[in-house]
């Protein structure tokens, strides 16, 4: 006994002291590793560090994908060198000369500080993603809770909430135990007695529509009296009339998957504690970067990082937060801190942050359950990033969670990571503006030779890249996540600094969706953006002036000037996102591959082959050795959402051999409802297009990302700077035209008057005007009313 | 009047016999004959370009010598190009001119044997100028086209000085008369001892061996020793060929001839026969040793007389003053005024030395601060250059045409471009005019600069570590004998070649360090000091103690062994060819050397070195550094000490064993392990180590995996406390 004893007890023992043991082996690594981070060195020292280093890395790239061991020991190596940067930076590097150089000086140190940073937290965050399967719901349907799907909307246009409400009760749940509303908050008592007659008419108006829309499709109608707190406003206000056990948060145009309650509810049941389950933002549509650039489905969308990997993370850290949408929320949770908390404008982190400190439990569920739509334009993009950043600033100004109480050490890391990110526009604009510094005004902005600059600065940015590709490669191409602060710096910017001056000024400000426009056309945003390029060319001119006339700095001007090129690259890119490509249409179309079957007239059939669809249509492909059936078409398919057979009327739009275009022709709610299944209610279709972006941007490697992007970035902007050019020359040739039209406008402004009637007047929508066309006179400066004469 | 003006005209504008063959030049300088590249800091020829070029010698005169007759034998070799009507070679002596030489391009090679004038020609340096003014046209033309130029042979050129010793006693007060550096031949001084030697004795020899060469400041001083006789002092003194110390037994007078009687004067000088000083050191060994340190001083004067008895000597051991950490001006530093240039070329130098165990791990910067003013009508080429021990370091251009004045103007100068030991900081100036070229009247008199004395130099902070065994180290600083407060002498053997070669090498290491070294013991054969001091070692490789806890590592690898047989010498093992082992040592030399892989061989019997010697350095197993000067037969040890004391040999030294025959068969290797020596903490030995040794960088992977590895658990830990039960994706 006393044997069997031991044999116990040594496993035991074992496991005890390598318990107690192993917090004070990690602390002695972590010194350990601190140490090596700042042993100064020689420069030849360094160099054969950073040549192995690197050699290290680049070798674990592949089985740090696959090995948790791997990974860990991948980034814990680059994170040396970058720490062994950040030291060296700081010590041998910050010299002070006169003023202005040190100004520029220390402004570019704290913007690498805070790249630093930026990346130790991600690797913090991104150390273990989560990637979960979520419990089941019981088969006894009578312990499903209660649900109420919350769809507030402001002006979106009836069709898309439609489509959105229409999926909403397309979701698989137990009959009775689920109630869709539609919050409406255009229509409220305030809108409708707008002093503005034809404001209020338009409020009530849009009542109307949408309670006709709503008592249509079977869900209820919601609104307030007065427009308060925006959308946290309306949804709070919902809350008294609702009474469900959890709550879904859908915004108008993220519509759902069939799937969507059944695969997140069962994960309330398995835990009490649990106040948020929260989906991906999963877009059928293009950003307007992905969308002016044309490489929409080429590469992975920008939100992917944040959903696809950065969730992941801090659902492992118990930091995933709600994101205003796709998001099912425990109604007990939210009476407990009133509502959805609205001091800042991004509430939806504001009540995850106040949930978090009390102690209940968020999750993050990767499958996407919705699809919804992106902005179309830049500056329906800039709104959106614009509340962000300002969102999340008022929330580490006004929550700081580093001090909040409540919360555990890495939750407030967590939060601190997604907060402090929203910082990113000072330290890009740094980054874009400080090379001009040394190559136009020869400030000492970084004292180093090319020795250094070899031994320390490059091995730590190909650390920083290598590493950003093993975290977020799947999710992210190399280089995209520079081009998207460089479109959102300027602006953010901007509103960054109204919230410092005053974090509590910043307003809602509704995202536009579904925007269409005819034409292509260079967004008035962006102004600034002409400044910084030409800026960039002149430096790098004055650069390469420099780099001839003064051989004692040509070190530093090679260095300089390659990180300008880089700039100008990456300038490029945005100025061709900038490039407004025309939008026809308000409901995109999703690719899809499945097998269906066209029949017409005489029972004559046609097997075709979805190739995209939408709510409102489809293009088929079929063998065109085949005729088309004759008569009035029907598509017969077995959705997945629902997994049953259906029977759609189609009418023939256009026709090619081997291709056809088709629009749906629902008679009835419930062919509505088979539409919006068959588009947009199968989760397994999202799940594949993501995966498949997926892998593909894991095959594109670092440098070959950089290419593609230098190579659309050109394309863009020469397409752009060949409008401007256009639009000068027009301005330059047209200027007598003007004049003359100007005068022409004066007659006809008297004649409104009732000067004169020479010809009646008619309102035509700005969109149908050929702007080249000068015989057109404008009154008014509104884009939208053009008095045109017949 | 007129023939005797035009007759001394000729004697001072012709040179004798133009085209007449000179004399061969010395092969080595005498103290009647020197080239003149024995007069330049290094052998090049002296090049003069331009329409007007200048290019100045300072040629010493000794002390207590009356010259006679000095003759400059000039070689050198003019432009094709030239105007011979227009062009001229002008010598000055002290800026009188002494002869004039046309530049006649038909006849381009000159030689010319100018009598220059001795009168007034006291002791001191005096100014040899080659002044030139040279042109290719009638016309005006172009000053700096390439054409001009005119080229002295420094080797082939020669002086001639003959002389007699001034009839005036030699006394103590001027030291500089017994150890005189202005002496053109190579200096040696004769150590003369009464009786046996005893280790007070060779103790004592050091001792003045290493004030004599003090005194010669950086002229090489061979020591030779010799054991005399009382009876043998008369022939002593007839046959003296340089100065000579004689050191008598501690506690018993020496008499010398002509004496009546013994006196109490612990420190003497005397007159030999042949006109040499011989300076008398006797008394307590403590008293003598007073003596020679008093001599040592050279600021505190000490009385005009022929002897003196020295009572005390309160006066610290210490090195040359250092640069230390922080700023320090120029002025503090040597230059006692501000630097004005006028013209178009001009240089100074200023000397500073930094200390032995000097490192720092990052490339850090010695900063310069100057304070400077040039003056207006500068080409914007015109340059202010800053080198470091010849090598270029930075620049500060003078490209504003009005001219302007720079207040604290930062030049950063890499660590790396400076050395252990002595540095020179050389700033050379080039003021173009702003407007030049042909027919424009040009005068560099308005070309002004100023760099004033109150400009800074500052030294980063740095760790005191050093690695040792390093010749190299040793022969600039003498580190780490000017260091350690107990610095040991052993002695093979006590006849006089031993005993010379210890007191050279002693000599020549104290005029790295710049002061006396702390020499506390010497052992004359036998076994070695305790462990507590490092060692220098002096004796044939037989004659190595028995209590050498760890024999150099030239002695351990039964391989190298065979690499210090002297390939010149035939030897038991066959011929050189057969020693592949000597090519496979030589490949770990410095410079690098193709290695040939051979069969390991042990070889057990000498001869080992031949005829070189080796000065080797090692750590032994208790930590002491053992400097070890070895020969096979010591009857070699005053030639090869004379090879290594020159400039040739002695700026040669590095890494561990240094072995060589003479100037042209020398070879620096490295062949044993290294240890670290400072007062740094443990950081910077680590910074140390690891950036002299980077495959250290090895271990970062056993950190990083450790680190990652524990980590993992921690997370893994974390999983399981907080996300138990849950389900995860494939």
């Amino acid at each position: 006994m006393t044997l069997a004893c031991l044999r116990n007890f040594g496993p035991r023992l074992r496991t005890a002291a390598s318990a107690c043991l192993l917090p004070w082996l990690w602390a002695a690594a972590c010194l350990g590793w601190l140490a090596l981070a700042s042993l100064p060195v020689d420069i030849h020292s360094q160099g054969w560090l950073a040549v192995g280093a690197l050699t290290v890395l680049f070798t674990l790239r592949s089985p740090a994908r696959k090995r948790p061991m791997w990974r860990l020991t991948f980034l814990v190596l680059a994170g040396l060198l970058t720490a062994r940067y950040l030291y060296w930076r700081a010590t041998e590097t910050l010299v002070v000369t006169d003023p202005f150089s040190t100004l520029a000086m220390l402004a570019l140190f704290l913007a690498e500080l805070y790249a630093v940073a930026i990346f130790f937290l991600g690797i913090f965050v991104n150390v273990m993603p989560l990637h979960r399967v979520l419990p089941t719901l019981p088969a006894d349907r009578t312990r499903w809770p209660t649900v109420d799907v919350l769809i507030p909307t402001y002006d979106e246009d009836p069709e898309l909430l439609q489509t959105t409400l229409i999926a909403a009760l397309n979701m698989r749940y137990a009959p009775g135990r689920m109630q869709v509303y539609l919050l409406d908050d255009g229509g409220t008592d305030q809108k409708c007695n707008d002093p503005d007659p034809i404001k209020a008419m338009a409020a009530r108006l849009r009542r109307e529509q949408l309670q006709a829309l709503c008592a249509r499709v079977g869900a209820h109608y919601l609104t307030r009296a007065r427009n308060v707190h925006a959308k946290a406003g309306n949804l709070n206000a919902a809350l008294a009339h609702i009474d469900g056990e959890l709550i879904v948060v859908l915004d108008a145009d993220h519509v759902p998957t069939a799937d969507f309650l059944a695969r997140t509810v069962g994960a309330f049941l398995a835990d009490e504690r649990l106040f948020l389950v929260q989906t991906p933002h999963f877009f059928v549509n293009a950003d307007p970067a992905e969308h002016n650039l044309r490489i929409f489905g080429r590469m992975p969308p920008e939100n992917d990082m944040f959903y696809g990997a950065i969730q992941h993370g801090l659902d492992f850290w118990q930091s995933s937060f709600f994101c205003g949408s796709a998001a099912v929320l425990r109604r007990k949770a939210l009476d407990e801190v009133g509502g959805f908390t609205g001091e800042t404008i991004t509430e939806d982190a504001e009540t995850a942050l106040e949930l978090h400190s009390r102690g209940w439990r968020s999750l993050y569920y990767g499958r996407p359950l919705i699809s919804g739509l992106q902005p179309e334009t830049y500056a329906g993009f800039i709104t959106q990033r614009v509340r962000w950043a300002q969102g999340m600033l008022q929330l580490l100004l006004l929550k700081n969670p580093l001090r909040r109480p409540g919360l555990k050490p890495w939750q407030r890391l967590g939060y601190l990571n997604s907060s402090a990110f929203w910082l990113f526009p000072y330290a890009r604009l740094v980054f874009l503006l400080v090379p001009s510094a040394w190559l136009i005004f020869g400030l000492q902005i970084y004292h180093a030779n090319l020795a250094q600059f070899a031994a320390y600065t490059l091995p730590h940015l190909a650390a920083v890249v290598l590493a950003g590709h093993l975290l977020y490669g799947r999710v992210r191409w190399s280089f995209v996540s520079e081009l998207y602060e460089m479109l959102q710096s300027f602006y953010c910017l901007r509103g960054l600094n109204q919230v410092l001056r005053n974090p509590r000024a910043p307003r809602f400000k509704v995202t536009p969706k579904g925007e269409v426009h005819y034409r292509d056309y260079v967004s008035s945003l962006a102004k600034p953006f002409y400044l910084i390029y030409t800026l960039a060319w002149v430096s790098i001119a004055w650069g390469i002036w420099r780099w001839l006339e003064q051989p004692l700095t040509r070190e530093v001007t090679a260095i300089t000037l390659g990180w300008e090129v880089f700039n100008l690259l990456l300038l490029h890119g945005v100025l061709g996102a900038m490039y407004e490509r025309r939008q026809r249409r308000g409901a995109p179309r999703v690719g899809v591959r499945e097998a269906a079957r066209l029949t017409g007239a005489f029972g004559t059939a046609l097997e075709v082959r979805i190739v995209d669809v939408s709510a409102s249509g489809l293009q088929l492909a079929y063998d065109p050795a085949q005729s088309l059936p004759d008569g009035p078409l029907h598509l017969e398919l077995t959705p997945a959402a629902l997994g049953r057979p259906v029977h759609l009327p189609v009418i023939r739009v256009w026709h090619r051999p081997g291709a056809l275009g088709l629009k749906f022709a629902p008679k009835g709610l419930e062919q509505q409802r088979e539409i919006v299944a068959l588009a947009y209610g199968d989760s397994q279709r999202w799940l594949q297009i993501q995966n498949a972006r997926r892998d593909e941007a894991e095959r594109v490697g670092v440098l070959r990302a950089f290419f593609l992007l230098v190579g659309v970035g050109a394309r863009g902007a020469f397409h752009h700077l060949l409008a401007l050019l256009s639009e000068l020359i027009i301005w330059l040739t047209r200027r007598d035209t003007r004049a003359k039209a100007r005068a022409s406008a004066k007659v006809q402004a008297n004649w409104l008057k009732g000067a004169d009637h020479t010809a009646p007047a008619k309102l035509v929508p700005s969109d149908h005007l050929d702007v080249q066309d000068a015989s057109v006179p404008t009154l008014t400066n509104n884009p939208l009313v053009v008095v045109e004469t017949t | 009047m007129k023939p005797c003006l035009i007759a001394g005209l000729l004697a001072l504008c012709l040179s004798l016999p133009l085209g007449a063959a000179l004399p061969p030049p010395p092969s080595e300088p005498t103290d009647t004959a020197a080239a003149l590249q024995h007069f330049m800091p290094a052998p090049t020829p002296i090049d003069l370009r331009g329409a007007h070029a200048r290019a100045e010698l300072a040629i010493p005169v000794a002390a207590g010598i009356e010259p006679q007759r000095l003759t400059l034998y000039l070689a050198a070799a003019n432009s094709v190009a030239l105007r011979p009507n227009r062009s001229v070679l002008r010598v000055l002596l002290d800026d009188v001119l002494v002869a004039q030489i046309p530049l006649d391009p038909r006849r381009p090679r000159i030689e010319a044997e100018i009598e220059l004038p001795v009168q007034g020609l006291e002791a001191g340096y005096h100014r040899l100028v080659f002044d030139v003014a040279q042109h290719y046209t009638e016309d005006c033309e172009d000053p700096h086209a390439p054409e001009l130029w005119t080229q002295i042979d420094t080797r082939r050129s020669w002086l001639a000085l003959q002389w007699r010793w001034r009839d005036e006693p030699y006394t103590v007060a001027v030291p500089e008369r017994l150890f005189d550096p202005k002496r053109w031949g190579v200096h040696r001084l004769t150590i003369a001892t009464l009786g046996e030697m005893t280790p007070e004795l060779a103790r004592l020899g050091a001792l003045a061996s290493q004030v004599a060469a003090l005194h010669l400041r950086y002229r090489p001083l061979q020591v030779l020793h010799r054991r005399v006789q009382a009876e043998e002092l008369q022939t002593l003194m007839q046959l003296a060929e340089g100065p000579i110390v004689l050191l008598a037994p501690p506690g018993r007078p020496v008499v010398l001839p002509g004496q009546a009687a013994p006196d109490a004067a612990t420190l003497s000088v005397h007159r030999t026969n042949t006109g040499w000083p011989l300076l008398r050191v006797q008394g307590t060994t403590t008293e003598m040793e007073r003596a020679l340190r008093a001599l040592q001083l050279t600021r505190t004067p000490l009385p005009e007389r022929t002897q003196v008895h020295v009572l005390a000597v309160d006066a610290p051991v210490g090195s040359r003053r250092t640069l230390e950490t922080g700023p320090v001006s120029l002025r503090e530093l040597g230059w006692t005024h501000d630097w004005a240039v006028r013209g178009m070329y001009a240089s100074r130098k200023l000397e500073f030395r930094l200390p032995a165990d000097f490192y720092t791990p990052r490339t850090d910067f010695l900063t310069l601060r100057l304070n400077l003013a040039y003056g207006a009508g500068l080409r914007a080429d015109s340059v202010l250059n800053v080198l470091v021990n010849g090598r270029f370091a930075q620049a500060v251009a003078l490209d504003q045409r009005g001219g302007a004045r720079y207040e604290d103007y930062q030049v950063r100068i890499p660590l790396e471009l400076l050395q252990p030991g002595d540095n020179t900081l050389e700033f050379a100036v080039s003021l173009v005019p702003a407007e030049g070229g042909r027919c424009l009247i040009q005068s560099a008199e308005g070309l002004r600069l100023t760099l004033r004395a109150d400009s800074t130099l500052r030294l980063p902070s740095y760790a005191p570590v050093a690695a040792v065994p390093d010749l190299r180290l040793l022969a600039r600083t003498a580190y780490p004998y000017a260091q350690t407060s107990g610095t040991r002498l052993w002695l093979g053997d006590t006849n006089s070649s031993t005993l010379g070669a210890a007191w050279t090498l002693l000599a020549r290491l104290a005029q790295a360090k710049g002061d006396l070294l702390p020499l506390t013991q010497v052992v004359l054969s036998g076994r070695l000091p305790p462990a507590d001091a490092d060692i220098i070692l002096v004796g044939a490789p037989h004659q190595l103690p028995s209590d050498l806890n760890s024999l150099p590592p030239v002695l351990n690898k039964g391989r190298i062994l065979h690499a210090l047989a002297d390939t010149s010498a035939e030897s038991g093992f066959g011929s050189v060819q057969g020693w592949v082992a000597w090519f496979n040592w030589l490949a770990r030399g410095l410079p690098a050397v193709q290695a040939h892989p051979y069969p390991a061989r042990v070889g057990v019997d000498p001869p080992l070195l031949g005829q070189q010697a080796a000065l080797l350095q090692w750590v032994d197993e208790q930590g002491r550094l053992l400097t070890w000067l070895t020969v096979e037969d010591e009857a070699l040890y005053a030639e090869r000490m004379r090879e290594l004391i020159g400039a040739g040999l002695w700026g040669r030294l590095r890494g561990d064993l240094f072995v060589w025959r003479d100037a042209d068969t020398a070879h620096a290797s490295r062949v044993g392990a290294t240890a670290l020596r400072g007062r740094a903490g443990m950081w910077m030995r680590l910074s140390y180590v690891f950036s002299h040794r980077p495959v250290l960088w090895v271990l970062v992977g056993l950190v990083v995996v450790a680190l990652a590895w524990s980590t993992h658990r921690l997370l893994l830990r974390f999983k399981a406390r907080h996300h138990a039960g849950i389900r995860e994706e494939d």
